[in-house]
């Protein structure tokens, strides 16, 4: 943008950069970056949170199992009411994609840490793993009567065609509007963030507004990081739904 | 007159019995309420009694906002993206091009209908019956 050092130097987009951990040359497929070394420490958190947390496994619930059962009967409560009694089965994939992107987002909340769901090659793969596997699994259940989901027996029969083609494409808009939101809203606040602390670094004295805006912005991103990770989740739930039920 | 009083007591009992649990655990009502005649006091118990709609979290509809936009915008993106592989494919870029942008708004526009029904059933849900 401008000259090093010198007026205003905004770039929001640096902090996304993927760069080899232990400074190869070349990016290939296998190398360790700063993606693996986020993702393997949101790994880490994870378990750090449900074994620590019911390590002492008390009659009594203390602080951090009390957490930890909160977090765990808030999903399976999530999995109950939105894809039924027998989605139960697929509980533990669910809890375990809640507390990924939970954390990540979390993680990716401080400063100087990479956010690795705010790369749509990961929210992607999320989204393409419960596609393929909710697909598979209502073909799997009811053979071909999951085509079922595509075809409207409520609207009248000629109309009926055009409506599966609609449908069909919907569930196909289903995995990218899924990955995008994601995302989308972690890099767009994260980006915002950098932003504003370009024009902290301009403004000398002044630079108090910016401050405060960030501080405002980053109490924003912390309910947006929860409740994205809750969106994913509750959506998860709801094609789990659909593949286990295909008849409207 | 008591037997009509007795009768509405226990319908009222009933109601209280029937509604849904947050509002069953309200407090009794106080003394300075217990005036006035048995009427007047069931119709303020009923009134009390009455679930009310709790408004969603302000977050909850920006979040809803934000799904429909993005679903619109990734059905157009998709269609687009279907109809471009397929032309190119087979012939007749621009007829298909455009046949499976309209599809793919169409569909964007389904699911938003979808979300939206959805959120209303959960709406009603909460406002328990």
């Amino acid at each position: 943008m401008a000259a090093e050092g010198q007026g205003l130097v905004v770039k929001p987009m640096d902090q996304f950069v993927i760069s080899p951990l232990f400074g190869e040359a070349q990016l290939l497929w296998y190398t360790p970056s700063n993606v693996t070394l986020w993702m393997f420490l949101t790994v880490i958190a994870v378990a750090a949170f449900f074994l620590l947390g019911t390590m002492r496994r008390a009659e009594v619930p203390g602080r951090g199992q009390m957490f930890v059962e909160l977090v765990y009967g808030f999903v399976r409560n999530m999995v109950e009411t939105v894809a039924g009694r027998d989605a139960l089965k697929f509980f533990p994939i669910i809890l375990t994609i809640f507390m990924f992107i939970l954390l990540s987002n979390l993680l990716g909340l401080i400063p100087m840490s990479f956010t690795t769901t705010s790369h749509i090659a990961v929210t992607a793969t999320l989204a393409l793993t419960v596609f393929v596997s909710v697909t598979l699994l209502g073909f799997y259940k009811h053979r071909l009567g999951f085509l079922k989901l595509f075809w409207i027996s409520a609207a009248p029969l000629p109309l009926r065609p055009v409506l599966a083609v609609i449908e069909v494409m919907s569930y196909f808009v289903r995995p990218v509007s899924h990955s995008i939101r994601l995302a989308g809203n972690m890099m767009a606040g994260h980006a915002m963030i950098k932003v504003f602390a370009a024009f902290a670094g301009i403004l000398g004295f002044g630079a108090f507004v910016p401050i405060v805006a960030i501080s405002a912005i980053y109490a924003l991103e912390l309910l947006v990081a929860i409740i994205q990770a809750y969106v994913f989740t509750i959506l998860t739930c709801v094609y789990l739904r659909d593949a286990l039920h295909p008849s409207h | 007159m008591t037997r009509e009083v007795l009768t509405e007591v226990g319908s009222l009992s009933i109601h209280r019995a029937s509604v849904c649990l947050e509002t069953e655990l309200m407090p009794h009502p106080k003394k300075s309420e217990m005036s006035g005649t048995i009427q007047s006091r069931i119709a303020t118990a009923k009134e009390e009694l009455r679930p009310q709609a709790i408004a969603p979290h302000p977050a909850e509809g920006a979040q809803l906002a934000w799904r429909m936009a993005i679903d619109l915008v990734a059905g157009i993106g998709v269609g687009a993206a279907i109809g471009y592989g397929l032309g190119s494919l087979i012939g007749y870029l621009p007829i298909l091009l455009a046949a499976f942008t309209l599809l793919g708004f169409a569909a964007g526009v389904n699911l938003m209908m979808r979300s939206a029904r959805e959120f209303r059933r959960q709406q009603e849900e909460r406002s328990c019956n």
